[in-house]
């Protein structure tokens, strides 16, 4: 199955978060309004997809970018589409997956690749939570 | 802020142990004390604190501690990841968090109390090098002869990296026989004269296995401090 229609089967539920409960998301975690990432997805085909999550003024975007040339972002974070469907289904925990080097993160900013990774499970806590 | 490096050249010594009662005599005496758990492979430090799934928060920047009564904060992976998930990180993201919890937590004590993963390896050298001509550390063995070899090797890596070597904790002393006790503390004597530092004898309480029992620590404290 190519990426995209594996994507179709969570996309429901990624425009729940993004149109009904992404305010109330960066609510809870202000400081995520300094910061920005691009998810980059693949597949075993060798299929990339890639989305924009972050700030434009004070609206909050998630957005489909080029994989292969996205815009800036304060951090990238990287893993295969089966590790996120099982991460955003609550089925894997987002730092388990990461401490079992399922994911990428990379910094852009300077801070550490870690430091980030904390930030951003906390997220990921809160949009699996809005999810079920 | 002064770095204190709780380590070893062996697992299993009772460095957290140690570590969490330096840190919790410090704070009763009302000096403001920092703890950050450094050892990533079995972060344990949150189990003596009490310290449940925590949400992390950050301020400009860096990361906050979390505050442990009034004069005690602490950080570590511990508190953040799930039960039971093992640790499986490349050396890069391993020096990578000790990175992140050395210079990107808001730490605010008078001493920082580091909880060191345990051998001389990898993850040790980076915490070594960060910490450079700035630390002190506490060495933490067992009275077993084995050990002995062990530690040398990590106090050479500290001499090494110029951190002065404050302590060696007899750790348990009361548990071995007192012969072949008294054979590694005289081992030990000389190394003592060798690096300056001072032999201080923990011993085994059962009451240590579900809490600190900083009493224990009044000694070490002295010396680690003084």
């Amino acid at each position: 199955m190519s990426i995209r229609l594996k994507l179709l089967t969570i996309l429901p539920k990624l425009m729940q978060i993004g149109m009904m409960k992404l305010n109330d998301l960066f609510k809870e975690f202000p400081e995520a309004r300094t910061r920005s990432a691009v998810l980059k997805l693949y597949d075993s085909q060798g299929g990339q997809i890639a989305f924009w999550l972050g700030f434009e003024g004070d609206k909050p975007v998630a957005k489909e970018v080029d994989p292969k040339n996205p815009p800036y972002a304060t951090t990238e974070i990287t893993m295969h589409i089966d590790v996120f469907i099982k991460v955003i289904k609550g089925k894997l925990d987002f730092r388990a997956a990461y401490l079992y080097d399922l994911i990428d993160i990379k910094s852009n900013d300077g801070l550490p690749s870690s430091y980030h990774f904390l930030l951003w499970s906390a997220f990921f806590d809160k949009a699996i939570e809005i999810l079920k | 802020m002064i770095p204190i490096l709780v380590t070893s050249g062996k697992g299993g010594t009772g460095k957290t142990t140690v570590s969490v009662n330096l840190a919790a005599n410090l704070a009763l005496r009302g000096i403001k004390v920092s703890l950050l758990d450094a050892d990533l492979l079995a972060p344990n430090v949150h189990l003596f604190l009490d310290v449940n799934k925590e949400k992390l928060r950050e301020a400009g920047r860096m990361l906050m501690p979390l505050k442990i009564g009034e004069h005690l904060e602490y950080m570590g992976l511990g508190a953040f990841i799930p039960r039971g998930v093992g640790v499986a990180l490349n050396y890069e993201k391993t020096t990578d968090f000790i990175t992140t919890l050395l210079k990107f937590v808001k730490w605010s004590g008078d001493y920082l109390i580091i909880d060191a993963p345990p051998a001389a390896i990898d993850v040790n050298v980076k915490l070594f090098k960060e910490l450079r001509g700035r630390a002190r550390a506490v060495i933490v063995g067992e009275p077993h002869r084995f050990a002995i070899e062990d530690n040398l090797r990590i106090m050479d890596l500290l001499k090494f990296y110029d951190i002065e070597i404050r302590a060696l904790v007899l750790n348990k002393y009361n548990l071995y026989k007192e012969e072949h006790a008294r054979a590694v503390e005289e081992k030990y004597n000389e190394e003592a004269e060798k690096y300056g530092f001072k032999i201080v004898k923990i011993p085994w309480d059962p009451r240590l296995q579900v809490q600190p029992v900083p009493e224990l620590f009044d000694q070490l404290v002295e010396v680690v401090v003084g």
